[in-house]
């Protein structure tokens, strides 16, 4: 399993790469993705960084993985339709060496798949949740891929057909770092963050990093739900009301449980998924190589586990290494 | 003329019946939206017999797809084959009834049967098509072009709580029969697989096998504060939803900014 960071800067290459990065991705203003933050700043900027990973042998992804293609004022496209207008900036791209594009959209995968010049290998993201077989497939047979990106939402017994199908293809795996990633939503799909659709509370801002769907609001007691349309149960229902205390704390305090931990990540490994990656690309430079250091120490830990001992004594060892894993101690404060 | 829809899943279906209401409901709905929209758990046998009942009533019928896991894909294909048996028996009209998908997995699966009924995009797979940055706004031709390949003309959003600025009327020279559903009084804020009502912490060491579903949200469905939101929160199931001010009815006078936006149908949901 190799590890795969983010970045946001040239300057930041060479520091991950000595970090124990194996593969690097950014995204590039101008062009749409999940989430706006640390975009690389011009094709200038993506070129540089391009030649000093390649001089490092590391290879670089762009991610173009906006759920749709643009995001577009009314005011552009009211009365004239166009092709997809970002098409010149997808060919420079692939013009200054990047070595693939991770791509949501199908109409992107389309228009990148049917474009002869390209060079670039085209990753489905996974902000394009595939939760099934024939959904992944849908995919593969359409569109020249060459990695699949698992949603966080998917177990890696749910996970395991599109695993083999992928591996009989010959298309690479790649899963999200269960400690850097925590939003149990379905990307691409949540409006949560999106004030349009709502009003904000006077003066309760939530602070900096806080987010929508996992506010942890721990000055407030949280709010307990009631319930609408009561159906065959009373009201002193004991799994009633435990059932509400779980919605008072998703909603306020911490999101719905997540699927990932460090179980199901040395399942995955076990499976032989090709690539760990660490997304946040709006840390600053120092936490994103503490990430990556954490990933490689995680990697590695479950190989040597995995080399030495059955699967399940391997299994067994790194759980027992892992729950000693704290985050403030390997990862620095903001 | 804008068609004027209902939300019948299983859950509002009983409710409907415990209500007495069902009568008043066929008289006053042109079409009924059935199946499940967001979970592949709440998706059984009893959405197939609702589908069949409005359909032996005269009513046109929308069959409404969540994204679905592995475990659900027979279910899935038992689904279509059903409705396969109903259309060869020539019990369901192809020109009354459509299915909504939100996964790709059944789009597949319904493009292979080639039916020749309509298939629409629901409300977890608009966002391909359109940006919602000031209005909704197809961006491209590809992208319509994509789904419309595919046959997907008609896209399914929840209300925004005003007719917002569209670029479909125009659009529709282009492809034609493109439109607009909007489902309200409920505005679907985000979803997610694991379910807020059904999964519970892990122990550590424990790695999750699947959703454990026991049909929590069975009990019924939930109002709530946010610490930051203004309006109150409802949950049902997976699902994370605000309520627009309109309940039951959208003002009349809205109705002409809705065709304008390209909008052929409005679908109540009173149970979310």
């Amino acid at each position: 399993m190799k590890v795969l960071s983010c970045f946001s800067k040239a300057s930041e290459v060479e520091l991950l790469a000595q970090a124990g990065a194996d593969e690097i991705y950014c995204a590039l203003k101008g062009l749409n993705s999940f989430g706006e933050g640390g975009k690389v700043g011009d094709m200038d900027e993506l070129k540089k960084s391009v030649d000093i990973a390649h001089s490092l042998r590391l290879k670089v992804s762009l991610a173009v993985n906006g759920v749709v293609s643009a995001r577009r004022d009314i005011s552009e496209v009211r009365t004239v339709l166009k092709d997809y207008p970002f098409m010149n900036l997808l060919i420079k791209a692939d013009e200054a060496g990047i070595d693939s594009f991770i791509v949501a959209n199908p109409a992107v995968l389309e228009a990148l798949s049917n474009y002869r010049g390209r060079r670039a290998k085209l990753h489905l993201s996974s902000v394009q949740p595939c939760f099934n077989i024939e959904a992944a497939s849908f995919f593969l047979d359409r569109f020249d891929i060459s990695r699949f990106i698992f949603s966080n939402l998917l177990s890696p017994y749910e996970a395991c057909k599109i695993i083999a199908m992928c591996k009989k293809r010959g298309v690479e795996t790649e899963i999200f770092d269960y400690r850097f990633f925590g939003c149990s939503y379905i990307n691409g799909k949540c409006l949560m963050h999106n004030p349009q659709y709502y009003s904000l509370k006077e003066g309760a801002v939530p602070p900096p990093g806080v987010a929508m769907c996992r506010p942890y609001a721990s000055d407030s007691r949280p709010a307990m739900p009631e319930v609408l349309a009561l159906n065959g149960v009373g009201e002193d229902n004991p799994e009633l009301i435990s059932l509400k205390w779980r919605i008072a704390e998703t909603v306020t305090c911490r999101g719905p449980y997540p699927f990932y931990n460090f179980s199901s990540f040395f399942d995955f490994f076990a499976l032989g998924i090709d690539f760990l990656k660490y997304g946040t690309r709006q840390d600053p430079v120092c936490i994103k190589t503490a990430k990556v250091r954490a990933l490689r120490r995680l990697v590695d830990l479950a190989q040597k586990y995995k080399d030495s001992y059955p699967l399940a004594e391997a299994k067994a060892r790194f759980l027992k290494d892992m729950e000693k894993w704290h985050y403030d101690e390997e990862i620095p404060r903001r | 003329m804008i068609e004027k829809c209902i939300k019948s899943d299983s859950f509002a279906f009983a409710r409907f019946k415990k209500n007495g209401e069902l009568e008043n409901l066929l008289s006053d709905y042109q079409r009924f939206y059935t199946g499940s929209e967001f979970c592949d758990n709440a998706l059984s046998p009893e959405d197939l017999d609702i589908t069949e009942y409005f359909i032996n009533k005269k009513k046109k019928v929308t069959f409404q797809t969540p994204p679905v896991s592995d475990k659900c894909l027979p279910m899935i294909n038992s689904a279509l084959d059903r409705i396969n048996s109903l259309l060869e028996k020539g019990v369901l009209n192809a020109g009354n009834f459509e299915i909504t998908v939100n996964d790709f997995a059944v789009l597949k699966l319904a493009g292979l049967r080639k039916f020749p009924f309509r298939l629409n995009a629901g409300r977890l797979l608009w966002r391909n098509v359109f940006s919602d940055n000031k209005g909704i706004c197809l961006v491209s031709r590809n992208e319509a072009g994509f789904f419309y390949r595919l046959g997907i003309s008609n896209y399914e959003l929840s209300y925004p709580g005003y007719p917002p600025e569209t670029n479909v009327l125009m659009a529709r020279s282009i492809f034609p029969g493109l439109s607009l559903s909007f489902f309200y009084p409920y505005f679907v804020l985000s979803t997610t697989r694991a379910c807020i009502m059904g999964v519970r912490n892990l122990n550590p060491g424990e790695t999750i096998k699947k959703v454990n579903c026991r049909r929590e949200c069975g009990m019924g469905y939930f109002k709530t504060d946010h610490p930051y939101i203004k309006e109150p929160v409802y949950l049902k199931g997976n699902s994370v939803f605000i309520k627009l001010p309109a309940d039951g009815k959208l003002p009349e006078d809205i109705l002409p900014g809705l065709e304008s936006a390209g909008c052929g149908r409005t679908v109540y949901c009173p149970y979310l």
